[in-house]
């Protein structure tokens, strides 16, 4: 049960990480990476959620005959 | 005890959300959806046992035993449904939360068609010709 609430933080310092990132590219004058390094955080974000939400969803079909 | 870890999770996911939100308005829904999934995966067990408790109860009842079923999909239809459209609400998507909505009702319905007509020829038999 506690792996879970980590994922939150971990979300969390992921998007403060790639918030700050942006930035510091931002004044190097990088406007593309910075676009990339969002892109990234927001894909490994997701795939740490999606293995949240298909087991969310198998239990659920599971418990109420889907 | 179990409801003031809950409480504190939901207030942690919602304080950090609110942080992101100023940050990187992007991963705020990422971290709304993990935290009410993870909320949900702690309920489970009890969940689980309040609805093995309803089939016990309803396996010994032999009228209800075709229906029982019926409402368990109805439950879960309309919790998904509720689930997606409130996430929906959150992203400040009002359009497509109202759409699952409706289909969540269209679906329900179309459960719940077998119950309406076993009940109308129940009906007609009562009536004396």
């Amino acid at each position: 049960m506690d792996m879970d609430v980590d994922l939150i933080f971990k979300i969390a310092t992921i998007g403060i990480l790639v918030s700050v990132l942006n930035q510091v590219l931002l004044r190097a004058g990088r406007e593309e990476q910075a676009m990339m390094t969002t892109l990234a955080g927001i894909i490994v974000v997701l795939f740490m959620i999606i293995q949240l939400i298909n087991n969310f969803f198998t239990t659920v079909k599971t418990m109420f005959q889907l | 005890m179990d409801i003031v870890k809950i409480a504190v999770i939901g207030m942690i996911g919602a304080v950090l959300s609110i942080i992101m939100k100023s940050y990187k308005p992007e991963f705020s829904i990422h971290l709304v959806l993990s935290t009410v999934l993870i909320i949900f995966i702690m309920i489970l067990s009890k969940l689980e046992i309040v609805l093995s408790f309803f089939q016990s109860i309803s396996s010994e009842i032999n009228i209800n035993k075709i229906y029982f079923p019926v409402i368990l999909k109805i439950l879960g239809v309309s919790y998904v449904a509720d689930f997606t459209a409130q996430i929906c609400k959150d992203a400040g998507e009002g359009a497509i939360a109202n759409k699952v909505e409706f289909a969540g009702k269209v679906i329900i319905m179309y459960i719940a068609l077998p119950v309406f007509l076993s009940i109308i020829d129940l009906i007609n038999r009562l009536i004396p010709e």
